[in-house]
């Protein structure tokens, strides 16, 4: 199961840093630290930005984790069209770089979807990815929130178009009710389109018991309250490195 | 928009004859879970109260209202204390210890073959699945039964036709996760005094009250969706 760490740069996803420390202390726990502490020499960070990128690079150099950056983002039928039908076409993919060309690529796929596609969030389209599309990167679809889960699990109307690559789905179980009716979508995608499925899990906090201070951390930015969180399904203690571990013994 | 459930009084269709409102074989377990607060995990929150009414067909057959003493130092809102009428000390001098009533909620849900509640996708299930989880035991295969009365209510109002050959979990996800429309209530209070319920109103939010409006009301929705 390949564990999918997202940090504090994803603004308001993730109380995880990526600081370069040797232990833990009183501060935020670091991605960086819970990698050397458990002798995991690659990392795969997935983002919902690009901002991490430079202290993600130097730490991991430095202390010889290879990087796998993939971005989590936004894709949709038509960048031009900014409706609120078209919300219903949008789903998140995850591209990942294999190299310098690959980022490059990439950086200009965000810089169009944040200046061009943006509609509340920044968005590329299945046509712009395929004309930049180059053998640098890897496509793959994230289990939660992918054309698989809103066509399932919210009405939407995605209609992929992966002509020009093989993507790679992911799986996962937070112990969330509905996972299993995506499960059963995606095995059937997967076979009717000769797909690889890999196990993953989206990690944001490490202990189950930092649940508590994440969930404050989504309040604060929902400006909700512990009490009234108001935040979907917001209920597993799993997205943390701990679950990881325990699934991984 | 005034919102009336409609009983039906149609002939039996042979067709229709596997549909639930014909069905008297099936036992329903109604259930409602009254709460410290709204979070949905237990590292915040606790059911103080777990109220459960079992069906059979039309036929009431059981009952059961457990007030639950946890050993926390987690306290009440004051929103659920109020909108609840939480009582401390009733709940102090009848509370069960959690793990001695768990074999018989879990009987019941167990052996229930459906599990219904009032926004029990969004709310009740969380509660049940954190219970469980404390408890050690496995939920997952309670899911495949869930009814929500709120979202049948919602998708009817929203004109979110169900196909009876499509997965119901699935069209109840899809009506859950629809955005609510301002004009449209779906509360048990208001969909039950739009279609003329007889109920003692005054004391909803007692979780045996609230289930018994919910089983009138799940009577006439029955006959609205073809499930």
């Amino acid at each position: 199961m390949i564990p999918l760490f997202k940090s504090h740069y994803s603004l308001g996803r993730s109380i995880l840093t990526l600081e370069d420390k040797e232990q833990e202390d009183n501060y935020p726990d670091s991605i960086i630290q819970i990698c050397k502490a458990n002798n995991i020499n690659a990392l795969c960070l997935v983002e919902d930005n690009m901002s991490s990128f430079l202290e993600a690079y130097t730490n991991t150099s430095k202390t010889n984790i290879s990087l796998s950056y993939g971005l989590r983002i936004s894709i949709t039928e038509s960048m031009e069209e900014k409706t609120e039908d078209s919300i219903a076409k949008t789903s998140k993919i995850i591209i990942f770089i294999k190299n310098k060309k690959g980022y490059q690529t990439l950086t200009k796929l965000y810089s169009i979807g944040a200046k061009t596609g943006f509609y509340y969030e920044p968005r590329i389209d299945y046509d712009l990815l395929k004309k930049h599309w180059n053998e640098h990167l890897i496509l793959c679809i994230p289990f939660y929130d992918s054309f698989i889960f809103n066509n399932a699990l919210r009405s939407n109307i995605c209609v992929p178009n992966f002509s020009f690559t093989k993507p790679i789905l992911f799986v996962e179980n937070n112990n969330l009710p509905f996972e299993d009716i995506v499960n059963e979508k995606l095995l059937k995608f997967s076979e009717e389109n000769n797909l690889q499925i890999l196990k993953t899990k989206s990690i944001f906090y490490n202990k189950k018991t930092d649940f508590k201070s994440y969930l404050t951390f989504r309040c604060i930015n929902n400006r909700s309250t512990l009490n009234k969180p108001e935040l979907e399904h917001m209920t597993s203690n799993d997205f943390c490195f701990e679950s990881w571990k325990q699934e991984n013994k | 928009m005034i919102f009336v459930l409609k009983v039906g009084n149609r002939k039996i269709n042979k067709m229709d004859e596997h549909l639930l409102r014909y069905n008297k074989d099936k036992t329903f377990v109604f259930i409602d879970c009254e709460s410290l607060n709204l979070c949905l995990n237990f590292c915040h929150n606790l059911p103080w109260q777990i109220a459960m009414i079992k069906i059979q067909g039309d036929k009431k057959i059981d009952q059961k209202n457990f007030y639950l003493k946890w050993d926390t130092n987690l306290k009440i809102s004051q929103d659920a204390a109020r909108i609840t009428r939480y009582d401390h000390k009733k709940v102090q001098k009848e509370g069960y210890d959690p793990k001695e009533v768990f074999p018989t909620i879990k009987d019941w849900l167990d052996h229930a073959d459906y599990i219904v509640g009032h926004n029990i996708i969004g709310y009740d299930i969380y509660l049940i699945k954190e219970y469980y989880q404390y408890m050690n035991c496995h939920w997952k295969y309670l899911v495949k039964k869930l009814i929500d009365t709120n979202v049948i209510i919602k998708g009817i109002k929203n004109n979110m036709i169900y196909n009876r050959n499509d997965n119901f979990l699935e069209y109840q996800y899809k009506v859950y996760h629809t955005k609510r429309k301002k004009a449209i209530r779906t509360s048990l209070s208001s969909v039950a005094k739009e279609s003329g319920i007889e109920h003692d109103y005054e004391a909803l939010h007692d979780a045996m009250n609230d289930l018994d409006l919910n089983v009138k009301v799940w009577n006439k929705l029955k006959w609205q969706i073809d499930i």
